[in-house]
């Protein structure tokens, strides 16, 4: 009987090693497969090994005050619930409540005040239960004949890419391809030398999946024979038919498929950020551009004179039928002269296109008081009639902003009291009428040409006598007000300019903003072509000193080339001279030495 | 001044410019001759005088004025940017209060300004800044030819100097040659007169 082996034991660093290098081949799963290559550990103490310490997504540093702080508070939360608690603080259970313990006693030494050493330190003689969590040891300079066994074991296995079933399996694959390609060969020799054979190595044994379905079964025969049944393919499919597509969809849905689709665009939009302005009118995305046409090859002058030229040549034109676009054209312009005329006859606050009160409350003295009134406030009083006529009119055609009052009651108000259309003639002689009593007018209170100065003055004169009193909702004449009044509209004027203000200071900020993105590519690139651009002149400064110093050293150096040769010339006619004389000199002693000696 | 020394100096043929000390020499010279050079004459004589305050104008005068008392500068007052009702005191006087809004419409009228000149520069801005980077870019291509040409000018100058120099320096050196050998011949020539002389005056004792 073989002696009993307990495996465990403090993990070692080959141990660590060859752990890590089995993960990576067999992965997380195939734990007793991994402990086969480490002989003194189990299966699970691999996996525990794996999953509490050698993991590389464990965190081995020193605990930080936010962990231990929020550890105390999951303990307690959860107690005894360390897996859950290890997801939340990201370090493994054991981790936590290893951490969680010596925290415990730390805070009861505190407590008692001993000074013991920590009760969890391991004393000789015991050995370590849970081994997996603590550091490998090192391993020895001289390992075990066993454990150098294992290791180069687990080297050469590891190293085995592949199994033998694999590595039969790749050579019986080469083989087939080879004895295939020899194959193909030598038919195509043989067809080239004019000998057909056939594929005559039919497979014997198998299916040909060419020829026949495997494991077919056929459909059973029905009721009905459908052999010449005649399917017309577009007929509708009634079969796939539902409810919904014979209703066609839902109004409710279709109506929040739409909103949810404008929703969509909206946020689109706003996510581009196009402004607001882009938002409201629908401009077309694309500018379409003028159309070119090419340069007609007879100009106009060539075809008058072509035309002079051959007038004797009659051509006849037959009459053609009108265009049927010619007609639409026309058509299209008469509607349009129309409409023209029909706007000329509005009344003229519409034609020029000015504000227009949003509700029609004009008093119109009651018709009983008929009887005292003077000529010309009958006449007032018709004006008015008509006046409140036209605005309900006019409101009616072309809507007022804003309107308070609706269509219906504009109707039918001219429903009681009918509008008149006049024709152009009477319009045209109320005018001149109108026209006459201005003139009239005007000679009688010597107008006579007022200047723009005068008028402008008047006019301001007037606006300043104009006064909003807020409290009232009202004009009124300022010189009717009270002071307190004054204040109290001059002082609503300044708050809506204030609020006048905010709004454009807002947008002048948003312009500038865009602006400045948009230019500020530009500023730099002048501002560095600006700086370039002085570097540039700084050394031109510089070479056209350069120049104007060399210039001078030529000239200077012309002078004082031919200076310095006449000196050297002089020099050297001296030094002959001197030679002459010398020579001179001692051939006459020469002759003396001669004489003396003889 | 220029005038009684003559610079004969070619440097393309002259040797011992590159010797230590020569360097520091010239140096030393050019250094005396600035602290003994006094300009005697007025060389702008032909200019008319300076006028330093042909272009000030009172508020730069004030400006100047205040820089030399070494006061700070006033800061601009936002205040009536910011559409102030009437102070404390005058809340009742209309007057206050119509200078106030008369306020708010000009201040009114210059933001409408300013957002008119923004959507100005938007409508224009790319173009001009475009227009104004390609003018700058052509000023800065205009200058780089000139430099070239200056440094093309340069070195054509310093060519003619030294092409020049070159012929002249061998027939300098050819002149020196000869000058050095007739030194020497002149020297032997003389020792041998004085050998002879020797030799006539010993022959005349020997003689008497």
């Amino acid at each position: 009987m073989g002696r009993v082996m307990i495996k465990g034991g403090v993990w070692r660093n080959t141990e660590d090693e060859i752990l890590k290098a089995a993960v990576m081949k067999y992965g997380k799963n195939q734990w007793s497969r991994i402990a086969s290559l480490l002989h003194r550990k189990s299966a699970k103490q691999c996996k525990a090994r794996w999953f509490e310490w050698l993991d590389p997504s464990i965190k081995k540093t020193e605990w930080s005050r936010e962990e231990d702080e929020k550890l105390l508070h999951m303990a307690k939360l959860m107690p005894t619930q360390w897996r859950t608690i290890s997801t939340i603080i990201g370090r493994t259970a054991a981790q936590c409540l290893e951490r969680y313990e010596t925290l415990l006693d730390q805070a009861q030494k505190k407590e008692e005040g001993d000074t013991g050493d920590d009760p969890r330190k391991l004393k000789p003689g015991e050995i370590d239960p849970n081994p997996e969590t603590k550091p490998a040891r090192p391993d020895p300079k001289d390992m075990d004949e066993d454990e150098l066994e294992m290791l180069s074991e687990a080297r050469a296995r590891l190293a085995n890419t592949q199994g033998k079933k694999a590595k039969r399996k790749a050579r019986e694959k080469q083989l087939e391809e080879a004895r295939r390609l020899a194959a193909l060969q030598k038919r195509r020799e043989l067809r080239a030398a004019g000998i057909q054979t056939f594929n005559r190595n039919r497979r014997k044994r198998g299916i040909d999946y060419n020829r026949e379905i495997p494991f077919e079964k056929k459909p059973q025969p029905g009721f009905y024979d459908t052999s010449e049944d005649v399917i017309d393919p577009f007929a509708p499919d009634f079969k796939r038919l539902r409810q919904q597509n014979l209703d066609g969809e839902m109004r409710v849905e279709k109506e929040e498929k739409e909103r949810q689709k404008d929703r969509q665009k909206m946020k689109e939009k706003k996510e581009n950020q196009m402004p607001s302005s882009m938002l409201s009118n629908q401009e077309p995305a694309k500018k379409l551009t003028k159309l070119v046409l090419p340069e007609p090859q007879i100009s106009d002058q060539d075809i008058q004179q072509v035309l002079t030229v051959e007038k004797p040549v009659e051509v006849i034109i037959e009459p053609m039928e009108p265009d049927q676009e010619d007609i639409d054209r026309r058509k299209k312009e008469e509607e349009k002269r129309n409409q023209e005329l029909e706007f000329r006859r509005r009344s003229q606050v519409v034609q020029r296109t000015l504000p227009r009160p949003t509700d029609i409350t004009i008093a119109l003295r009651s018709s009983k008081s008929d009887s005292n009134m003077s000529d010309s406030q009958k006449a007032e009083e018709l004006i008015k009639e008509e006046m409140i006529k036209m605005l309900h009119y006019d409101a009616l055609h072309s809507a007022v902003p804003n309107d308070k009052l609706s269509a219906t009651q504009h109707k039918n108000y001219l429903d009681k009291h009918p509008f008149e259309i006049f024709t152009d003639e009477e319009m045209e002689h109320a005018k001149e009428l109108l026209k006459k009593e201005m003139d009239i007018v005007k000679e009688g209170m010597s107008h006579g040409a007022i200047s723009l100065d005068v008028y402008s003055q008047v006019w301001e004169e007037c606006l300043d006598q104009v006064l909003f009193l807020p409290s009232q909702g009202r004009y009124t004449r300022a010189s009717l007000a009270s002071k307190k009044e004054r204040l109290e509209s001059l002082e609503k004027e300044l708050e809506q300019n204030r609020n006048h203000m905010a709004r454009e200071a807002k947008k002048a900020a948003k312009l500038e903003k865009r602006l400045k993105i948009l230019l500020s590519g530009y500023q730099t690139k002048a501002h560095q072509l600006t700086k370039q651009y002085n570097e540039l002149l700084n050394e031109i400064e510089k070479a056209t000193i350069e120049l104007s110093t060399f210039k001078h050293l030529q000239k200077q150096e012309e002078l004082a080339i031919p200076r310095r040769i006449q000196a050297l010339e002089d020099d050297v006619r001296r030094q002959m001279e001197r030679e002459g004389q010398l020579q001179k000199r001692y051939a006459e002693l020469k002759l003396q030495l001669q004489e003396g000696s003889m | 001044m220029a005038d009684e020394v003559v610079v004969d100096a070619l440097p393309y043929i002259d040797q011992g410019y590159e010797e230590q000390g020569v360097r520091e020499a010239a140096l030393l010279m050019v250094e005396e001759e600035t602290r003994r050079f006094r300009p005697t004459k007025n060389y702008l004589e032909h200019l008319p005088p300076l006028k330093l305050n042909a272009f000030e104008t009172d508020a730069m005068r004030h400006e100047f004025e205040r820089i030399q008392q070494r006061l700070p500068m006033e800061l601009l007052s936002m205040k009536r940017y910011e559409l102030p009702a009437p102070p404390h005191g005058r809340m009742t006087d209309i007057a206050a209060w119509t200078e106030c809004v008369d306020n708010s419409y000009a201040q009114l009228q210059h933001q409408l300004t300013r957002i008119n000149n923004l959507e100005l520069l938007s409508d224009y801005g790319c173009e001009i800044w475009k227009n104004e980077v390609q003018m700058i870019m052509q000023y800065v291509n205009e200058a780089q030819t000139s430099l070239q040409n200056l440094r093309k000018q340069i070195q054509e100058v310093n060519w003619a100097r030294k092409s020049v120099q070159m012929q002249v320096g061998d027939k300098l050196k050819e002149l020196e040659a000869k000058w050095v050998a007739l030194v020497s011949k002149n020297y032997e020539i003389e020792q041998a007169c004085a050998q002879l002389q020797q030799d006539v005056r010993d022959s005349h004792r020997l003689a008497s």
